[in-house]
């Protein structure tokens, strides 16, 4: 082998061998971090029902019922829509199992008597006795007369990328 | 069926949208296609959406982006054809010794440093239905691409394809190209595998047999192609249909192997033969309507796809300057000390980092696949969009800066010049 050629061998070794070997072990030490739980997809919300859901600044609460709600996750962070509905969005978290969510919301005739900014709070816990069902409630922001309300979803489309784990 | 009038006036927009900010671009000494990169973005809920929600509600309802996709994705599966039909892998080795280190290096340095940073990423972008495995891969192979195009585009306008640095650029791009479609075939399929009830080695074996089907049979078919070419300099309409026929047979055959429609349609190109001139009259049938029309829509759906407004706080923009700055360290980092190492002048080499840093369209690409299997969340595609727009806007000023046009080294007249490409550039500009 002349000079030139074993130069060659020496880096392509260096460059490109040595830095596939940290391939491997990256790709090994990898299997041992923890990604947030994943709750991407199409939720169907049943809210439970309550007297206090008539209350005026609670009907947008009570206008959610069946409705489906679409989680986009990218990591803790979440992108939450309600019924297709582009002015209903929020912006959440996810820790460990549980969720918390701030919706902003137009709010309606009925709500215009309330003294609040018409935003809605989302907190719930992923079930841990089912698989694919969330716990929670959803209260008025700035009412301390207005109840939280009790909610269960389930998902409904299972997640493409849960298939594919 | 389609809401014809949205159709049309969606196209219309977004035609007229990227004709004028890729003219803006030119101005600022931009290739027109990163305008309208650029442009896919500001009619997406990054720009439009933001500012105008009720406007862009009206003009892309959620409805109609299903048609709009489908144009879109005829238009890459044509133009993934394109890109093959540019890519001659036979020039790598008229380069000898240090393209071929260059070429590797400039895959596996942005490779191996994209695994790392996914260690970091991983827990903070993903989630527990990606594999970490599935995710480092694809965070590798979308970091170590090179937009083979955009390149050959920003070499024609400096008349330097056929310099020294053109050549290897060329050369190395076209490897990296090939090298980045085959890992990103294996982890769409390692994907798809896992979520269908066929196992992965029937998978597996499918797919080599396409590949071998392709390269050792249909490729001899399509030597006809250049005979005929050869004979009367000219392919009839006939032929020419033929021609798109078996790119959309191959693109349905590997789609239907569980990798994507866009696989097969990058290996027919690459398999067509090489001859200059027959490249050129099929680059030039195939191009006008492709890059004028299709690919700006691909644009505008990658826009519509892409939400800068994901991006909240400084934590997530921390995110997004980190997979900037590894993706731009490995890829122009490594590919200029590769190059550097075995013999190229330091200015030189710093030139070719340059280029081979460009990723444009061919990431977009990638990108929108990796969304399809999700194997990236909507934020973490909407950062590798960001990358994508900024390491390939930095090009051109980049290289004019390290590598002035006076300093690119012209090849001897003997060796080859590097294939016709595709010109990108859907104006008035004549290609070099």
């Amino acid at each position: 082998m002349s000079s030139v050629n074993e130069r060659f061998v020496a880096a392509y070794l260096l460059l490109v061998g040595l830095p596939l070997l940290g391939l491997a072990g990256v790709l090994r030490t990898g299997r041992t971090i923890v990604a947030p739980i994943s709750v991407n997809g199409m939720w169907k919300l049943e809210i439970e029902n309550s007297p206090l859901t008539s209350q005026p600044c609670q009907t947008v609460i009570t206008s959610l019922q069946h409705s489906a709600i679409a989680i986009s996750q990218s990591g803790r962070q979440l992108a939450i829509n309600f019924g297709g509905d582009s002015r209903m969005t929020a912006s959440g978290t996810i820790n460990d199992r549980d969720l918390t969510a701030d919706i902003a919301t137009a709010p309606s005739a009925a709500e215009a008597q309330c003294a609040t900014d018409g935003g809605l709070r989302l907190a719930a816990t992923l079930d841990p006795k089912a698989t694919g069902v969330l716990i929670g409630t959803l209260s008025v922001n700035g009412c301390p007369s207005c109840s939280p309300v009790k909610f269960r979803a389930e998902l409904q489309t299972a997640n493409p990328r849960r298939q594919a784990r | 069926m389609p809401n014809l009038f949205t159709l049309v006036l969606q196209i219309a927009v977004i035609l007229a949208l990227c004709r004028v900010v890729g003219s803006l671009f030119r101005l600022i000494h931009q290739p027109r296609v990163v305008g309208e990169m650029f442009a896919g973005i500001l009619l997406g809920p990054s720009l439009l959406g933001w500012v105008a929600p009720s406007f862009s509600t009206y003009l892309f309802p959620s409805s109609s982006l299903g048609f709009l996709s489908a144009l879109s994705q005829v238009g890459v599966v044509v133009f993934m054809f394109l890109v093959g039909l540019g890519i001659n892998p036979k020039e790598l080795k008229s380069q000898g010794h240090a393209a071929v280190l260059t070429s590797h290096v400039s895959i596996t340095a942005p490779f191996v440093l994209a695994s790392f940073l996914a260690l970091y990423l991983y827990p903070r972008l993903s989630d527990d239905s990606v594999s970490f495995t599935n995710f480092a891969l694809f965070m590798g192979a979308a970091m170590s691409i090179t937009a083979f195009p955009v390149l050959a585009r920003i070499l024609t306008e400096r008349n330097a394809l056929s310099s020294r640095l053109g050549t290897v650029a060329i050369a190395c791009a076209a490897v990296d190209d090939i090298t980045g479609w085959c890992i990103l075939a294996y982890i769409v399929a390692l994907i798809r595998a896992e979520a269908s009830s066929s196992p992965m080695w029937m998978k597996l074996s499918g797919i080599v047999l396409f590949g071998v089907i392709m390269i050792f049979g249909v490729r001899r078919l399509l030597r006809g192609f250049e005979a005929v070419y050869r004979k009367r300099g000219a392919l009839s309409e006939s032929l020419m249909a033929f021609m798109l026929l078996l790119v959309l047979s191959a693109a349905l055959c590997t789609e239907a192997l569980g990798i994507h429609l866009l696989f097969g349609a990058f290996l027919m190109g690459a398999i067509m033969p090489k001859e200059h001139h027959f490249v050129r009259y099929v680059l030039d049938r195939f191009e006008t309507v492709t890059v004028t029309m299709l690919l700006p829509l691909f644009f505008a759906f990658t826009g519509l796809r892409t939400n800068i407004g994901l991006l909240r706080g400084q934590e997530m923009w921390s995110y997004c300057g980190l997979i900037v700055l590894v993706a731009t360290v490995g890829k122009l980092g490594g590919s200029m000390l590769a190059s550097w190492l075995a013999g190229m002048p330091l200015r030189e080499a710093a030139g070719l980092g340059t280029l081979m840093n460009s990723r444009g369209l061919m990431e977009l690409v990638i990108l929108n696949i990796g969304l399809d299997v999700k194997v990236i969340s909507p934020a973490l595609f909407s950062m590798m969009v960001v990358m994508a727009l900024v390491t390939t806007f930095m090009t051109t000023p980049l290289l004019r800066l390290i590598c002035p046009l006076e300093a690119s080294v012209k090849e001897p007249a003997a060796r080859d010049v590097p294939l016709p490409q595709l010109s990108l550039k859907s104006s008035n500009t004549p290609a070099a």
